[in-house]
């Protein structure tokens, strides 16, 4: 039975978390830190320099006229976008080609990142959280371990689901190799020097801490919430299909208002569709094998 | 949002018609199968008429399109109010009848120990049955419910409708 060392170690080929993306987290996690800074590490990268300049005259961003100054470009879409364009293009390749070891496509792991992190954004605007920036971070980020067990496991794990529907997929996992992927995200997280605010979202994201415990954040509530809110649009769905249970206390907060969810989940599916049209690929829509 | 609408070709070889989520397509090309991956909540609805060989295949997610919503220029088959009947049109538009449809349906799963006010699945399912109930039509096959993701497809060439889950494939229609 893997242990979530050994997953690690296996995992020791994969890509390690892109420099870019480590800086921003570190400018995301500094309160002193400004947009600015931002800016900057995106003018250096002419990758990411071209993703803002193409996204800064797409109709999507609703910004008139055209423009092919990076400076400019950068005027216009504010430092929120900008975050935006920067992780999701710098963590697409790591997840892309992954999904396997749940029974996904290509690039179905990818659109459920991604729609995570634009309904863990529309949470933290909706319901007045501070940090929507942060909300994204972790959106993306929260099913990493999946990677991890992708690569150590691939499709062998995707024969894991048993049948007994009530029963969580996360039980599977724990029965089957010894540890689940919100384990396993928490730990590379970790190797990856990733704060520790973030490594914890990755950890509960199936199950955030209630109200009355000393380690609850609702930080962790919004990336739960998100996750189920990709459940309900069919994003990232494989093998483990519904089977994840949704915490009572978000439930009763965060998913409580069926007019507002139902807004949310609608505009995540159009998103998606529109990133799926730029892209020229399939996102979220996984192969049930 | 993209709506793959109606693909009216007569194909000589076998054609793979992909429908996403909060999408639709019908066809009349016998060589075709249209599929639907990831039917979690969402609901697969497939029409075929054997006579006139004309099949569609409906992905949608939400029941009701609300007013709130008809601001923010979602796909029509984002929701099952509006796509349901849509199906139907643009089938009866190559020549399907109405008493002839063989009609099946898939999804509509939840998540585990949902006590919320939302229930998606629940909610999809109701729609529905009152929308089929109150207009005179009877599901052929039905295989709703639970928690699994399903895939769904409809072979144009005999009409036979398959539901692929974990690895596994079985058909429901016919029996």
């Amino acid at each position: 039975m893997a242990s979530v060392d050994n997953i690690l170690r296996s995992v020791g080929t994969m890509s390690a978390l892109p420099g870019t993306v480590a800086r921003i987290i570190a400018i995301l996690n500094d309160t002193e830190s400004n947009s600015k800074e931002i800016t900057e590490i995106i003018r250096r990268d002419e990758v990411l320099s071209l993703a803002v300049l193409r996204a800064a005259n797409s109709v999507a961003y609703g910004v008139p006229g055209k423009t092919f100054d990076i400076r400019q470009a950068t005027v216009r879409l504010g430092s929120a976008v900008l975050t935006q364009i920067a992780l999701s293009q710098q963590m697409s390749p790591l997840f892309k080609c992954a999904g396997s070891a749940y029974g996904l496509r290509r690039n179905a792991l990818w659109g459920g990142a991604l729609g995570g992190a634009y309904a863990a954004e529309q949470l933290a605007k909706v319901h007045g959280f501070d940090d929507s920036k942060l909300c994204f971070l972790c959106g993306l980020v929260r099913d990493i371990g999946q990677l991890a067990i992708d690569a150590h496991c691939g499709e062998t794990h995707a024969t894991i689901a048993t049948t007994d529907e009530n029963r969580s997929f996360l039980d599977d996992e724990r029965a089957a190799i010894g540890t689940d992927h919100t384990e396993v995200g928490a730990a590379l997280a970790s190797r990856w020097s990733l704060p520790d605010r973030i490594v914890d979202a990755i950890r509960y994201h199936h199950g955030p801490p209630g109200p009355t415990q000393a380690e609850h954040d609702r930080l962790f509530d919004i990336v739960h919430a998100a996750d189920v809110i990709c459940l309900w649009a069919g994003l990232g769905i494989g093998d483990d299909g519904l089977r994840y249970r949704v915490a009572e206390h978000v439930s009763e907060s965060l998913l409580a208002n069926r007019e507002q969810v139902e807004d949310i989940i609608s505009s995540v599916s159009t998103q998606i569709a529109r990133a799926s049209e730029e892209l020229d690929v399939t996102l979220g829509a996984g192969e049930i094998a | 949002m993209r709506l793959s609408g109606i693909v009216n070709s007569k194909s000589v070889m076998p054609e793979r018609i992909v429908v996403g989520v909060a999408d639709m397509a019908v066809t009349n090309d016998q060589n075709a199968t249209l599929i639907t991956y990831a039917l979690g909540s969402c609901i697969g609805v497939t029409i075929y008429d054997p006579v006139a060989h004309v099949g569609g295949l409906l992905h949608f997610m939400l029941p009701i399109r609300t007013n709130r919503r008809d601001r923010q220029g979602e796909s029509s088959a984002m929701f099952g109010d509006i796509a349901i009947p849509m199906l139907f049109k643009k089938c009866y538009a190559l020549g399907a009848k109405k008493e002839r449809l063989v009609i099946c349906a898939a999804g509509g799963a939840e998540v585990l120990s949902d006590k919320g006010v939302f229930k998606v699945g629940s909610r999809n399912r109701t729609l529905i049955r009152k929308m089929f109930w109150m207009n005179d039509i009877l599901l052929s096959a039905d295989e709703t419910g639970g928690t699994i993701a399903r895939t769904m497809s409809l072979k144009m060439s005999d009409g036979s409708v398959e539901i692929r889950t974990n690895g596994k494939g079985t058909v429901i229609w016919p029996l």
